[in-house]
């Protein structure tokens, strides 16, 4: 290895079943301050970020190092997003050592995350929840419409709507979701 | 830095549609970048991948992918939800390490299986910008008019980028559209998104890719003309397109700063612009001049594989190197809506 490579600060959330006060940066942003304070860093000082979750489905979000650039201070700095499955919390610390290491970048902001609560995993009941991972996991669909829940849960859930009867409400078709989507308030 | 270079290339024709799985497309391909090298699957140290879940339609889609690599005994291995360019700079970082040599990288990407224009709107901020259903074209929409208005292009000069896109394709047998047109003739097509016509935009397509990258003193004894990495970078630009200026892009000109582009004449650019107008924007923010031939691929407007639309820029960059003779060019790959994050690659052949 050509560079050595420390963790010199860390910070994480509050681990709850529904986050419904904060977005979805919010929580990354949470977290983020939280490990630059401890490093007695600023957004400034970092170099590149280096973010991951997996899969997608579970915010609703197709590759979300795009929305959330703004929020971790990335614009005008490079932001990759890494995606292996069920390791990726630990691989995307590995990802953002090897830019330290590899001497590329100085400072890197490693970001790990999950808000299940903006997605149908998490906001139905058991029985549902089944039926749904095994829709979920059933490979090589030739459609996706499945894959919109996302949306659809926060719509349901949002605009001061939300409450626990709203929140599990058995899955209506995705049509209906996009529906609804598409309509707006 | 560590010297690494592009030692071999290989993709499947864009397609309008395959029956295939993302796995079996990728596994001739693999095995063809692989062979090309001159290793056996043995010898890679480092496998780094790109595609993304929500075209698949299936949460770690990614996972079955690895079996077109032949993963057993365990190999090392990452994987990036963006494009295949981003896993091969992924691998570039970690051959600079020097405990490792060679790498794989591929990606892989079939759109044809759900409708890209609602798909892609799932990139946009899920509060307030993906509910307005905005979809990647009228976005593009958006950004061209910006061009338009500010009067720094018209609508010729795009017609043009896409008839020398199509012309250019003709020779190209992995692209997917192609033909002996003018700009005239693509002008009189009703707009899909004005100000873009149909021709302005990318096909849907399929397809996949691999490249081996090797480092040290290997690559003279496995490659006669590899492609030295010179320089690569990337970045990205805030998310909304109203906090940017839409007729540059700001990201695009760091990372070409960055990868040294002014350090010397390039002469083949391959960059991905999948809409017309974008074409336009990277001239000016790589700083191509006139002389530089950009896209004689056809590029994305000729064959636009999500996922691997930018390693496949690489790709060509690479080929114009290794078969064609070329001394210096760039593979460029972007990702998000409106040339939102971009990657610059130079690529240069053995010193003369």
């Amino acid at each position: 290895m050509a560079e050595r490579c420390a963790v010199v600060g860390v910070g994480q959330t509050h681990h709850v079943k529904v986050r419904d006060d904060v977005s979805l940066a919010g929580l990354l942003r949470e977290a983020s301050i939280r490990a630059l304070d401890d490093a007695e860093m600023d957004w400034k000082d970092v170099d590149a970020v280096v973010i991951g979750t997996a899969p997608d489905s579970f915010e609703g979000v197709m590759m979300p190092e795009l929305y959330l650039a703004d929020a971790l201070g990335a614009a005008g700095k490079p932001i990759m997003r890494v995606h292996t499955a069920g390791s990726v919390g630990g691989s995307t610390a590995i990802v953002a050592s090897h830019l330290v290491q590899s001497g590329v970048r100085e400072r890197v902001l490693t970001v790990a995350f999950e808000k299940q609560s903006e997605h149908h995993l998490g906001s139905v009941g058991r029985p549902q929840r089944r039926r749904w991972r095994r829709r979920l996991l059933r490979p090589a669909h030739p459609r996706v419409h499945r894959t919109f829940e996302g949306p659809r849960v926060r719509r349901l859930d949002g605009g001061g709507q939300r409450s626990p009867q709203r929140a599990q409400e058995p899955v209506r078709p995705p049509e209906d979701g996009r529906h609804l989507a598409r309509n707006g308030a | 830095m560590r010297e690494v270079a592009i030692v071999s290339f290989a993709q499947a024709p864009s397609q309008a549609a395959v029956d295939e799985t993302e796995t079996q497309m990728l596994y001739p391909v693999i095995t063809a970048a692989i062979e090309r090298s001159g290793l056996a699957r043995r010898d890679i140290g480092f496998t780094c991948s790109g595609s993304a879940d929500y075209l698949a339609g299936a949460p770690f889609a990614f996972v079955s992918n690895l079996e077109a690599t032949g993963a057993w005994p365990p190999i090392s291995e990452s994987h990036v939800e963006m494009d295949g360019a981003f896993a091969l700079y992924e691998a570039w970082v970690r051959l600079q390490h020097g405990d490792v040599d060679t790498a794989l990288v591929f990606s892989s990407g079939v759109s044809s299986r759900g409708n890209l224009r609602e798909i892609l709107c799932l990139q946009n901020d899920p509060y307030y910008l993906m509910p307005l259903w905005a979809d990647h074209v009228s976005l593009a929409a958006l950004q061209a008019r910006a061009l338009l208005d500010a009067g720094l292009a018209k609508e010729s000069d795009l017609a043009e980028v896409a008839a020398r896109a199509r012309r250019n394709a003709q020779a190209n047998p992995n692209a997917q559209v192609r033909g002996d047109v003018t700009a005239d003739e693509l002008l009189s097509e009703p707009y899909l998104v004005a100000p873009l016509r149909p021709s302005d935009c990318p096909p849907v397509s399929d397809g996949a890719a691999a490249a081996v990258l090797m480092a040290g003193d290997r690559v003279g004894e496995v490659c006669e003309r590899p492609a030295w990495i010179r320089g690569i970078d990337h970045r990205v630009d805030p998310h909304y397109p109203g906090v940017r200026d839409l007729t540059i892009s700001a990201s695009a000109s760091l990372a070409a700063a960055n990868a040294g582009v002014a350090n010397a004449p390039i002469e083949v650019a391959e960059v991905a612009a999948a809409f017309s107008h974008e074409e336009l924007i990277l001239r000016d923010a790589l700083g191509l001049g006139d002389d530089v031939d950009v896209n004689p691929s056809g590029g994305a407007l000729a064959a636009n594989p999500i996922m691997v639309s930018g390693l496949i820029r690489i790709g060509e960059a690479f080929r114009q190197i290794n078969e064609n003779g070329k001394h210096r060019t760039l593979g460029h790959a972007t990702s998000g809506p409106c040339l939102q994050q971009n990657l610059v690659c130079v690529l240069e052949g053995n010193a003369w």
